[in-house]
């Protein structure tokens, strides 16, 4: 390895064959984006999920069980995406020599290979930066994080594809070959067998630092994530507060009632009212999109009790309708299938005591397999479609 | 790029710009018309940082430092270079994080222990690597004569 100094470094851009690194090799290339296109591929399909979860297309039907589908599929989509950070910048330094390489552009087809490497470069990082940013509910930008990750998640998939394509000749052959050769130099092998190791030590150990937020065993360890299973007022994080949602005083004002309107005509509840019918204790997750999950123990009314009461069909969704008037989250519609299970339940307690404001009293939403946004909290009222 | 185009490959370019195509039309049919500046910008400064800041960072430090120091050390400081590297981008995350919360139980450890103990692990982390690594780069002692060819004891 020679010796490099500082004054050494040229003030002109550098040439492809100027970085004398072993690790800029193919075979570390091809073998470093095959983990992050699992990775990323995995962040494509559980957020595809979860895009679905919220808003559901006839032709996926979703189903209550298993009760922690969605807390692992959107543990998964999070902590893939969190495990894309390290993978995508050492896939971007191995291969990094590659954009100096001449002649800078050889004709059209090169021009276009060039501009999808660009498109993927920018969205992968861009996936990776607002993902991260959103988990720790930072914002500062001005669009819609929501609309726009989904957006740019096909670009970034698609852009992988053709970036497959193109270079399926050059990956087939690296990933043939071992990483250390005869041919190399005595180093070479060690060297790249050492990085992909690092990487793999670098992945795992955020991976050990963040997962806690949703491996409730490793909550203690979650010292990176921005959450960990089971902290939090009542046990369980909050993403928005009472205050926040600026609900409180309609909250805790004893004229409460809640409203269940059906085809048998329209009740109006207080707490007394709710506590006074048969209540049921469910233990279930509640799973944000943020990639957080905690289970709880819940208690209070069924969906299905409710339904009956204004003599609803049981093949009826059912909209749930909070006193937040500001918001995405106001409302969730709970599609039949959910509402008749005997888990979907108006929670009025959990963890034996009354709900914290912040977790939605006097009453929320607690179904399983399921969104956290999709859980209404300070319920308003609940109308039975009529089926 | 010269190598042909099989049926297989050029299916496969086709999935990508379809792909591509529907993330381009969700886009711009989903996101109002006055954000996409600030897409674009999003979009092209992480490009910017990454390729004109991080990545020649890391290229001259590792051409600086690595030949400096022993072999059996310069995969775990290569690997201690992208976990600092990862590290410090989720640090500036969690402070700003924790500076602007709704609720205690976003970021819940303070700022102290989460760092600190983070650094630590990454620092031993490090150093099992050299260790690791030094282990290796030790010049092997000549192989043990095959056991076959010694006289047994067993023999009569």
């Amino acid at each position: 390895m020679a010796r490099t100094r500082l004054s050494d470094l040229r003030r002109q851009p550098p040439d492809q064959a100027d970085f004398r690194s072993p690790v800029h090799d193919p075979r570390v290339v091809a073998r470093v984006g095959v983990l992050l296109a699992a990775a990323i591929g995995t962040a494509f399909v559980t957020g595809l999920l979860s895009h679905l979860h919220q808003h559901p297309a006839a032709w996926v039907p979703f189903s209550p069980l298993p009760v922690w589908g969605f807390r692992l599929s959107q543990g998964l989509h999070v902590a893939a995406g969190l495990a894309a950070l390290p993978l995508l910048l050492a896939k971007l330094y191995a291969a990094y020599p590659a954009l100096f390489q001449r002649p800078r552009l050889r004709g059209p087809l090169h021009l276009l290979e060039r501009g999808s490497v660009a498109v993927l470069v920018a969205t992968a990082i861009f996936q990776v930066v607002t993902g991260l940013l959103n988990i720790f509910q930072w914002y500062p930008w001005s669009f819609s994080f929501v609309r726009v990750h989904f957006a740019v998640a096909w670009v970034l998939v698609g852009s992988i594809v053709i970036h497959v394509a193109v270079k399926l000749p050059t990956i087939a052959a690296a990933l043939r070959r071992p990483v250390g050769q005869e041919a190399d130099g005595e180093h070479d092998g060690p060297t790249r067998r050492g990085f992909l190791a690092g990487i793999a030590v670098t992945v795992l150990g955020l991976t050990a630092l963040t997962v806690g937020q949703t491996v409730a065993p490793l909550s203690g360890l979650a010292v990176l994530s921005p959450r960990q299973s089971g902290v939090g007022v009542q046990g369980v994080p909050v993403n928005r507060t009472a205050r926040g949602a600026d609900v409180l005083d309609r909250a805790i004002d004893p004229a409460w009632r809640l409203s269940v309107r059906g085809p048998g005509g329209t009740l109006r509840l207080s707490r007394a009212d709710l506590e006074a019918m048969p209540q049921v204790t469910v233990v279930l997750p509640i799973a944000c999109v943020e990639g957080w999950s905690t289970t709880a123990t819940w208690q209070g009314v069924r969906v299905a009790d409710l339904v009956s009461a204004v003599s609803g069909r049981d093949d009826a969704d059912v909209r749930f309708v909070s006193l937040q008037e500001a918001g995405s989250y106001k409302e969730s519609v709970l599609p039949a299938a959910y509402a008749r299970h005997p888990d979907s339940v108006v929670a009025l307690r959990l963890g034996g005591e009354p709900l914290h404001p912040d977790h939605g009293y006097p009453a929320r939403l607690i179904a399983p397999n399921r969104p956290g946004v999709l859980q209404t909290k300070w319920l308003d009222r609940i109308e039975v479609a009529q089926a | 790029m010269t190598e042909t185009w099989t049926a297989a490959r050029l299916a496969l370019l086709g999935a990508g710009v379809a792909l591509v195509g529907v993330g381009v039309v969700v886009g711009l049919t989903s996101v109002p018309q006055g954000h996409w500046s600030s897409v674009l910008l999003w979009l092209a400064g992480g490009v910017a940082v990454h390729d004109a800041v991080l990545a020649p960072a890391a290229v001259v430090l590792g051409a600086l430092v690595l030949p400096r120091v022993p072999v059996g050390w310069r995969p775990a400081l290569r690997a201690g270079a992208l976990g600092a590297v990862v590290l410090a981008i989720v640090a500036v995350v969690i402070v700003v994080a924790s500076g602007m919360r709704r609720d205690p139980s976003v970021v819940p450890v303070p700022l102290s222990t989460s760092l600190v103990v983070a650094s630590a692990v990454l620092v031993l982390a490090v150093l099992a690597g050299a260790a690791v690594g030094t282990a290796r780069a030790r010049p092997r002692a000549p192989e043990p004569a095959d056991p076959d060819l010694l006289p047994r004891e067993d023999a009569d």
